[in-house]
């Protein structure tokens, strides 16, 4: 700030007006931009609607497809009955409790496991080999294992997260530079010293990061196992209606799905800028 | 010379080592290395690439150890990490999450100085090396130049006798070298610490040393040493103008060139503590 304010002083009126009119510009330039991008954005997604609504039903049949009027009413009638509340804690719920658990396993995991070099490589081959299962085939043995209630849900999702969380803090913590470690041995950091304030912080971006794009992955489980076998949950609720052919009610889940799932990651977004300021952490998985 | 009035003292020094992969023969990047440095003597090591200059660094500082010869720090030999000196390395190293202030501060606080003074201290080389305005911003906000000086000031803030310095300088661009040689040469008048400086630069290596080592190439071993005559405090913006300087230039220059023609023929392979990714791993027998 000071600086520019000693720049200007030092230049004259003509060289001061010039700076003045390239900004106006440059500003006047970059609000037409997202003017632009706005009315791009808003016009799509109206010219999406306004064809599901009028023009969809002489393609398909309009049994199978809805339309966005039914969908709005039913999402109003499904919030004025209540019932979709307890839909979506039920599912927040296992979900949240899945990445809870999820999370911390992961994260524990893999840093007594990064704690030797022998002990990661062990283990290595055997958590590969089972993060490439596709979990939803292991869905319906959860089922027979721990029933119909909370229980398979919460283990589906804690499964998925698991996975991401325990992946990117060994990546973070074995990626940590060697210099960065010796440096501060040099500078008489003990054991203890080393690991809080050097690996752990230099894993922290990678283990945060991969908690906010998990949240999205434990709501999948949930929803997932809720579609195999369940008594309640968003996933209940649009499988079973899409059982009975009711077509709006499959789509009202589904967007109030969405919009769980995109308030989740803003807020996880948010917190992330707040916890790793310095860094914006890449993501595996 | 006697060894127990040096800062610094190498005997008989060998080091050899197995590079990481498979089927590779031990190299040796050190034979038969013997110097001392007195206490505030300030000593440039030069050389072509790969020829142990670093490796003499890692030695001292106990990251690793000698095969053979002792490396001894005021007398007694160095065991384990040597947290008496200073070590400022090529990459800055300063730790991307603490600002810095939290980086200068950081030897400090592992060394268990109580809060005020490490504030206190911290300031005051800040203050000195002009970064005054930018304590709370972290390492990705700050120049080159700026994380350098950081970089430099977090090591000299606690006050180490010997600092040992790994082309501290090498990546910046020729102006602010010189900037920051001249600040260098200003923080070290000081305190007056012993500092082994590895540069690959003569000129610095004449702006800033008492004395200069030429290594040969692997294995590394001193060639020859000259004495820098130029009398302190020195200007590094105008040193090629001292009069004694071109020869001095000269004949480090036909020392150097001797070895890399050497060179040639047996660098094609791979090349003992080569870089990746631009930067130098400490610890290992590099550079």
């Amino acid at each position: 700030m000071t600086l520019d304010l000693e720049a200007g002083a030092r230049e004259g009126g003509r060289a001061r007006a010039v700076r003045d009119r390239v900004a106006h510009d440059e500003r006047g330039r970059r609000h037409r931009e997202r003017t632009a991008l706005w009315l791009g954005t808003v016009g799509l997604g109206v010219a999406i609607l306004v064809f599901w609504q009028f023009g969809l039903e002489h393609l398909v049949n309009p049994r199978y497809v809805s339309d966005p009027v039914t969908i709005a009413a039913r999402i109003v009638e499904l919030a004025a009955e209540g019932t979709i509340f307890t839909h979506v804690s039920v599912t927040l719920g296992e979900a949240g409790m899945g990445f809870v658990i999820g999370a911390t396993v992961g994260f524990l995991s893999a840093f007594a496991l990064s704690q030797t070099r022998s002990g990661y490589e062990v283990f290595e081959p055997f958590l590969i080999g089972f993060y490439s299962i596709p979990k939803i085939a292991l869905a319906p043995l959860f089922i027979l294992w721990f029933g119909l209630g909370t229980l398979p849900k919460v283990i589906m999702a804690a499964l998925l997260v698991y996975f991401i969380v325990f992946v990117n803090t060994a990546t973070g913590i074995r990626e940590v530079q060697p210099g960065l470690l010796q440096v501060c041995r040099v500078f008489g950091a003990s054991r203890r010293d080393l690991l809080l304030k050097v690996t752990l912080p230099a894993a922290a971006p990678a283990l945060v990061a991969s908690v906010r794009i998990t949240f999205t992955r434990a709501i999948e489980g949930a929803l997932l196992s809720e579609f195999v076998a369940s008594t309640q949950g968003l996933g209940y609720l649009v499988s079973r209606a899409s059982r009975a052919f009711d077509i709006a009610t499959v789509f009202a889940g589904i967007v109030i799905i969405a919009a769980v799932v995109m308030t989740a990651n803003t807020l996880l977004r948010l917190l992330q800028n707040r916890l790793t300021p310095w860094h914006r952490g890449q993501v595996h998985g | 010379m006697n060894s127990t009035s040096s800062a610094v003292s190498f005997e008989q020094v060998y080091k050899a080592f197995v590079p990481r992969g498979r089927d590779s023969e031990p190299v040796l990047a050190l034979r038969e290395v013997t110097f001392d440095a007195r206490p505030g003597e300030f000593i440039s090591l030069v050389g072509p690439s790969g020829c142990g200059k670093s490796t003499c660094l890692n030695l001292l500082a106990g990251l690793t150890a000698p095969s053979e010869g002792v490396v001894s720090h005021h007398g007694a030999p160095v065991r384990g990490v040597n947290t008496s000196v200073g070590y400022i390395t090529q990459d800055d190293n300063l730790l991307p999450w603490r600002s810095l202030r939290g980086n200068v501060e950081l030897s400090l606080e592992l060394r268990g100085v109580p809060r005020q003074e490490r504030r206190a201290r911290a300031q005051e080389f800040i203050e000195l090396v002009g970064l005054a305005g930018f304590e709370d911003h972290y390492p990705g906000e700050l120049s080159g130049g700026m994380r350098k000086r950081a970089g430099i000031i977090r090591t000299l803030v606690y006050d180490s006798d010997v600092v040992l310095m790994d082309e501290p300088f090498g990546p910046l661009d020729a102006q602010t070298r010189v900037i920051l040689q001249a600040e260098l040469l200003k923080l070290w008048q000081r305190s007056r610490p012993t500092v082994l400086f590895v540069t690959h630069d003569l000129v610095e290596a004449i702006a800033l040393s008492d004395r200069i080592l030429v290594f040969t190439s692997n294995p590394g071993t001193i060639k020859r040493e000259y004495a820098v005559d130029i009398p302190r405090p020195r200007d590094p913006f105008r040193i090629h103008e001292t009069p004694g300087f071109a020869q001095l230039y000269e004949a480090l220059w036909e020392d150097i060139r001797a070895e890399i023609r050497t060179d040639i023929g047996t660098q094609a392979g791979t090349q003992p503590g080569s870089q990746e990714g631009g930067r130098t791993k400490i610890g290992e027998a590099a550079s």
